[in-house]
């Protein structure tokens, strides 16, 4: 097992393009890191510059101790689970998985052990006379995991590999392959574009957009306080509403609504006061909306009143999609389908509530939760 | 509605559609019989026109040289072997085919074999200006053969009337490259990068990954280079002059006569001739549709 060290790296392809601009992280000795973006955020790209499948154009990159920037892939000690699994399908499930082990010269009676082992361990036992085209979705990726396990290697790295299973399938391998990690303590960097995988998979979750690295934190503290507005938009589902809104001393003008801030908000965010009488982007968690007659602690001056346009019942929740006449933040994520001329927010109410689509009801916003960025900079504000 | 006044006829069809329908459906059924008769008539005229000329071919080969001048068409008046006795002594088969078998053989293995190593790093763009490379081979589809040239070369390598040098004709074929490049297309690329990380070299890779999975498109190009080499008459004419390195199809010529040919014992000579191919092909079918519809559609 190692650490990764990405140190300012930088990715130019031969037509000009930059896939990477000095991406920096440090991935400890058996960590699980999560890297997530929109499609081409040059997630895939980091990834297969530590896996030696891109060259490094610019930075150093480190696997322990050594410099890999010129290191064949094979004597990078790493092990890689792709996409589309890239088991060879004309060999059968354990001579995929021991291929590795008989390249490396291993002796046969190891490599039967291992195999053996590794398939006790993915359930695969029964399957390991079997070729690739005779198995499951879910079996295949079992496999490809094996053929990483297999070897023993200082990391593994993860290609998306959930994203061509069904979602009930993905659900489950996203357990198995947590608590694989955690069992073997290998350190791993692991690439999605489903932020719900990388919330609940890694350690700490890497946010990466256009190329550039936007915050690396753990999936709570990239929850309750993203930096800027890209993050506080990709991570969570449904998205955070963001709105235009104008600060004026102790409230905001969201629209046509006046939401009074309480003291401790402003007194967290020291910097707000300097937004005195200026626009400034405002994030509302759909959580942190709630049908007001359900809501007993809501706050005096933190009620909005709106037309429900649609609700969308989840048994333990309602998704409810209401309007709201202020001008929409774009966050800048091009795999968002979003209509910003539709000034849309989006809340989860408490399935008692009875609202329906056409009504106007009150809604409680949590005041104390709200964030706020800077509409230029998109940066959030605090300090 | 734009039509305001409909004809008679179709007020009526309106107004006792039950009537109506049973009729048009019938008209319907006959309409699509009759298409039907029509693209079975169009089918067995391609079929008579590929399989006469191999009924005749067969039919021929059972009669004798007055039978045949007789009714060169019809049925023979009994099947006998003799113009098979005939045409493997008088042809010397036996000792051709050796040769047959030999040129064949290697220029076929050493064809496919350079052909796979060639077109790997060209499907893949492994090499700097590969499109290029296979626009050349494409090219060289469509030019005449430079038999003139070829004939130098040869004989300035001292390679004339040998069996190198007779082989050496048949190393390359264009059509076989491009199916190959085809085919390994469609190999997920992920193969090579998940080899590359599990330390897997170039070679073994080629051999042991790559060679396995494109069995379909080796087949193929195996099947038509051999037939192509194995069917060969022009060359041997004017590269081989010694008797004892004659191909089969060279021994052919001894049926043509100055006034005539000995059409049956031809015919049975050609039989003999293509039963080694046809094995070859039915051995290697299963394997040849696929190799020639690969990438064709999305798989």
């Amino acid at each position: 097992m190692a650490s990764i060290s990405i140190d300012q790296v930088d990715k130019v392809y031969p037509n000009g393009f930059q896939a990477i601009h000095g991406l920096s992280l440090e991935v400890s000795d058996g960590e699980f890191v999560v890297l997530v973006g929109p499609s081409g955020c040059g997630k895939s790209t980091a990834l297969r510059m530590v896996a030696g499948l891109e060259q490094i154009t610019d930075g150093e990159l480190r696997i322990g101790e050594r410099i890999v920037n010129d290191v064949e892939p094979k004597n990078r000690d790493i092990a890689m689970v792709f996409q589309n699994y890239a088991l060879y399908p004309h060999m059968t499930v354990a001579e995929n998985i021991g291929f590795a082990l008989k390249l490396a010269k291993v002796p046969k009676a190891e490599v039967t052990a291992r195999v053996n082992e590794a398939a006790q361990m993915l359930e695969l036992t029964d399957q390991l006379d079997r070729k690739p085209s005779q198995l499951s979705g879910g079996q295949r990726q079992r496999v490809a995991m094996g053929r990483a396990i297999v070897r023993e290697p200082a990391a593994f790295l993860m290609d998306e590999p959930l994203s061509n299973l069904d979602a009930k399938l993905r659900v489950q391998m996203r357990a198995d392959i947590s608590r694989l990690q955690r069992q073997l303590g290998i350190t791993t960097i692991y690439v999605t574009h489903d932020q719900v995988e990388a919330m609940t998979m890694g350690d700490r979750v890497a946010v990466l957009k256009d190329g550039y690295l936007q915050q690396v934190d753990t999936p709570q503290h990239l929850y309750d306080r993203p930096d800027n507005v890209f993050v506080a938009a990709f991570i969570g589902s449904p998205s955070m509403n963001l709105f235009e809104a104008t600060f004026e001393g102790s409230g905001l003008h969201l629209g046509s609504h006046r939401l009074a801030l309480p003291d401790a908000t402003l007194e967290r965010r020291p910097a707000l006061a300097t937004y005195g009488g200026r626009k400034i982007a405002v994030g509302i968690r759909p959580e942190d909306l709630e049908d007001a007659s359900l809501a007993t602690d809501a706050a005096e001056g933190a009620v909005i009143s709106s037309t429900v346009e649609l609700t969308e019942s989840l048994g333990s929740e309602i998704v409810v999609h209401f309007a709201l006449d202020a001008a929409r933040v774009d966050a800048g994520n091009p795999d968002a389908a979003d209509d910003l001329s539709a000034a849309d927010a989006v809340a989860r109410f408490d399935p008692r509530s009875r609202c329906r689509a056409g009504e106007v009801v009150d809604i409680a916003v949590t005041v104390e939760n709200l964030h706020f960025f800077d509409l230029e900079s998109h940066a959030a504000i605090w300090t | 509605m734009t039509v305001l006044n409909p004809t008679p006829d179709a007020a009526g069809a309106s107004v006792e559609p039950p009537s109506d329908e049973p009729q048009m459906d019938r008209s319907g059924r006959t309409a699509a019989r009759r298409r039907k008769l029509f693209s079975y008539a169009i089918l067995l005229a391609f079929t008579a026109l590929y399989v006469g000329p191999m009924l005749m071919l067969v039919l021929t080969a059972f009669k004798s040289l007055p039978e045949f001048f007789k009714n060169p068409t019809g049925w023979p008046e009994s099947f006998g072997f003799g113009n098979f006795v005939e045409a493997w002594e008088k042809a010397n088969i036996a000792r051709y085919l050796v040769n047959s078998v030999l040129y064949t053989a290697v220029a076929t293995a050493i064809c496919v074999f350079t052909s796979v190593l060639v077109a790997f790093p060209i499907a893949r763009g492994y090499l700097k200006g590969a499109k290029y490379i296979l626009l050349l081979y494409v090219v060289a589809l469509f030019l005449p053969p430079a038999l003139i040239p070829q004939f130098q070369l040869i004989l300035n390598l001292g390679l004339f009337n040998t069996r190198t040098g007779f082989i050496l004709l048949f190393l390359v074929n264009p059509i076989g490259l491009i199916i190959l490049v085809n085919y390994i297309k469609s190999i997920p690329r992920e193969l090579d990068e998940s080899a590359a990380v599990d330390g897997c070299g170039y070679y073994r890779f080629v051999f042991k990954i790559v060679m396995p999975l494109i069995r379909p498109a080796i087949a193929t190009v195996t099947v038509l280079h051999a037939i192509g080499i194995w069917n060969e008459l022009v060359l041997p004419t004017i590269y081989l002059t010694s008797e004892n390195l004659y191909p089969v199809t060279r021994g052919l010529i001894v049926f043509e006569g100055l006034y005539g040919s000995n059409w049956p014992a031809l015919a049975a000579a050609v039989l003999i001739l293509m039963t080694p191919m046809l094995v070859l092909f039915l051995f290697l079918q299963r394997y040849i549709i696929s190799g020639l519809t690969a990438g064709a559609v999305k798989g």
